[in-house]
């Protein structure tokens, strides 16, 4: 496939297109990769020099306030085990008016519908903004070397671009001035403690990646669905499923929280046009987790493990 | 706990079918207006009182005149006026000069659908009136006591744009109603209906479909209605809302409300939430039905203060904030 976005020639340098083609070109990469297509709303590029191997960045949101962080995440995707392609060290990517407060990466296998491994790279970087207005991501580039032939590639993905807006009410109430007296009592004991530590000659322990809302929300799954406990009440993980799920969906597309009903949350999804199949899903999820959570139905564990699979397919897919 | 939700949809499916009978009359002669025919037929099924509110004109009356007329029942319109007494509403003793004994004549208010129209132009004291027979669903004339009908059933109307010369009614009274309900314009489509319907000729009349015993069998399994244990708790969160709003991370309302809703909110969220989920042939209640009907239950039971209506915050305002900020189960 000759692709012109494609920068995926040995040694030559990264071409990098605007923002608007790069969106284009994702509609392509997805069709050629058999992923979902994403909405026009999110900030998201690709790029694929060969079909074995595909690079995307994306954001989790369009819009940041600017006392939140977004999450910038950058997917290297190749057919085969994780040793088929050796990948060089992803660096944190330029930005403006930005700053990179965070960062992870995981590695895992997938398997296909044909089923053929697919391995999947995942970086992860916490932006947070400094300024209102426009904030950007430049390219992020990858060297990467097959490790059948021996031959170097370069990938890059395109540059992003994110809004910051106004930031949103912190819940202090009338009590600021106290918890703000106790942030600096806090503060200055963390300054003698960490005073003491470096004189005394001890390593500061390096800090623990921060988890994104995805990760938080299926560890918050396995914790609460976990059918093998004795204890487990059916009617309380069918309670989770839903309560996860919609979580999961407001934070994804940046709809009401918790307070939604049922019936609210496809509305909105419906306008938000979200692809039809999620949306499917979604309300079979819900409706199903209502009949037993509202109906007085008993539910039934294996039908509660499929519907917690497929809230831990949404949380481990960010590029649905 | 497994319930026997399918027993109770099989009742809520014998019980239910004259609902289709009473909508399909109503649509024969009011067109649109599905809000307010659901509302009534909340308040038919809730046994609750229902306080209707709308600019003239927008087939208030005309609704529940066709609402009773498609049930085979008694069915009185009272026109509420300054001179209005409390005895032409409940009735009086009249001397009978030949036996020179009092009998009793008993009003208007011994049916069992009755349209107060304009109630807030009659003084106090006839509202009064009427709001305890409501409340008692009896009538006291003389020293003998009489119970009023059953189904009983009060439906009034005001109108909200014209306050000179009306008596408002007070907030303890407006309480007792189960529902009010704020009527709005029909759409453009509906509005080219009722050009073409209303100006015919002869003007489509509805059929009695339903007898009131079908009306309290049906109620018997409205109240069967199976209602969570999690439902029961939004519904008291709902209310507390109203009344702690800064319990629910509403501070913003704190200053805006002067008194929340009562426990008889609380009874009527219940019963109104369980109307809505047998109206939808469902046996059970889900927040979509408590948030249906929230409104209608709260938004005559929440006052504001002095700084909400210098800030224009409506009651409805209110309700509305935290009908979307309170956690659904």
């Amino acid at each position: 496939m000759h692709d012109p976005c494609s920068a995926g020639s040995r040694g030559k340098s990264t071409t990098i297109l605007p923002v608007v083609a790069g969106l284009a070109v994702l509609a392509l990469v997805n069709v050629v990769h058999g992923g979902a297509v994403r909405g026009a709303d999110s900030l998201s590029a690709a790029v694929s020099p060969a079909p074995e191997i595909s690079i995307q960045a994306f954001l989790d949101r369009t819009e940041v306030p600017q006392n939140r962080t977004a999450t910038l995440v950058v997917e290297l995707r190749w057919r085969g085990e994780l040793d088929r392609y050796e990948a060089s060290k992803v660096d944190p990517p330029v930005v403006s008016n930005l700053e990179i407060v965070g960062s992870g990466s995981s590695s895992r296998v997938e398997v296909d519908q044909s089923g053929q491994p697919v391995s999947v790279q995942t970086h992860r970087f916490s932006l947070k903004p400094k300024e209102l207005g426009m904030a950007y991501i430049e390219p992020v580039v990858v060297l990467y070397t097959d490790t059948r032939t021996g031959i170097s590639r370069r990938l890059s993905t395109q540059r992003l671009q994110l809004n910051v807006v106004d930031p949103v009410r912190e819940r202090r109430g009338r009590h600021g001035f106290v918890y703000a007296l106790g942030a600096v009592a806090i503060a200055a004991g963390g300054a003698v403690y960490y005073f003491r530590r470096t004189r005394g000659g001890v390593p500061e322990p390096a800090p623990e990646p921060e988890l994104t809302w995805e990760e938080k929300l299926l560890a918050q799954l396995r914790e609460e669905v976990d059918l093998r406990k004795s204890a487990f009440q059916l009617k309380e993980g069918y309670s989770s499923v839903s309560r996860i799920a919609r979580s999961y969906l407001a934070n994804r597309f940046g709809l009401g929280g918790l307070e939604l009903t049922t019936d609210e949350l496809l509305r909105e999804l419906r306008q938000k046009e979200v692809d039809e199949r999620l949306i499917a899903q979604a309300e079979e999820l819900l409706r199903r987790c209502d009949q037993v959570r509202f109906g007085g139905d008993a539910g039934d564990p294996s039908e509660l493990s499929r519907l917690a699979g497929v809230l831990e397919w949404w949380l481990t897919r960010p590029q649905l | 706990m497994s319930v026997d939700i399918q027993a109770i949809h099989e009742r809520i499916r014998q019980e239910s079918a004259f609902v289709d009978k009473i909508v399909n009359e109503v649509s024969k002669v009011i067109v649109g207006q599905k809000y307010m025919i659901d509302r009534l037929l909340i308040g038919l099924l809730a046994n609750g009182h229902i306080l209707l509110e709308g600019v003239p004109g927008l087939a208030k009356t005309l609704a529940v005149r066709t609402l009773s007329a498609t049930i085979q029942t008694k069915f009185q319109r009272i026109q509420f006026t300054p001179d209005l007494l409390p005895a032409d509403l409940i009735g009086t003793l009249v001397y009978d000069q030949h036996d020179g004994k009092f009998t009793t004549k008993k009003g208007p208010i011994f049916a069992n659908l009755i349209l107060a129209d304009e109630i807030n132009r009659a003084p106090a004291k006839v509202q009064s009136a009427l709001l305890e027979a409501m409340q008692e669903r009896q009538v006291t004339i003389g020293e003998t006591t009489y119970p009023l009908d059953d189904p009983f059933l009060v439906l009034a109307t005001q109108n909200p744009i014209e306050q000179e010369g009306t008596y408002p009614l007070p907030e303890a009274q407006v309480d007792r109603f189960m529902l009010k309900l704020s009527i709005g314009y029909p759409s453009r489509e509906e509005e080219l209906e009722i050009l073409r319907r209303m100006t015919k000729k002869t003007i489509p009349k509805p059929a009695p479909v339903v007898t009131p015993q079908d009306i309290i069998k049906a109620r018997e399994v409205v109240l069967d209605v199976y209602m969570d244990e999690k439902i029961e708790h939004y519904i008291v969160d709902l209310v507390l809302a109203t009344r702690e709003p800064r319990r629910y991370g509403l501070e913003s309302l704190e200053d805006l409300i002067q008194y929340g809703a009562s426990p008889r909110a609380t009874i009527y969220l219940t019963l109104a939430s369980k109307a809505h989920a047998f109206l939808r042939r469902r046996g059970y209640v889900t927040p979509e039905d408590v948030k249906a009907v929230a409104m209608d239950v709260l938004r005559h039971r929440v006052i504001p203060t002095f700084e909400a209506e210098a800030e224009e915050k409506t009651s409805e305002d209110i309700v509305r904030t935290i009908l979307n900020n309170v956690e659904t189960p």
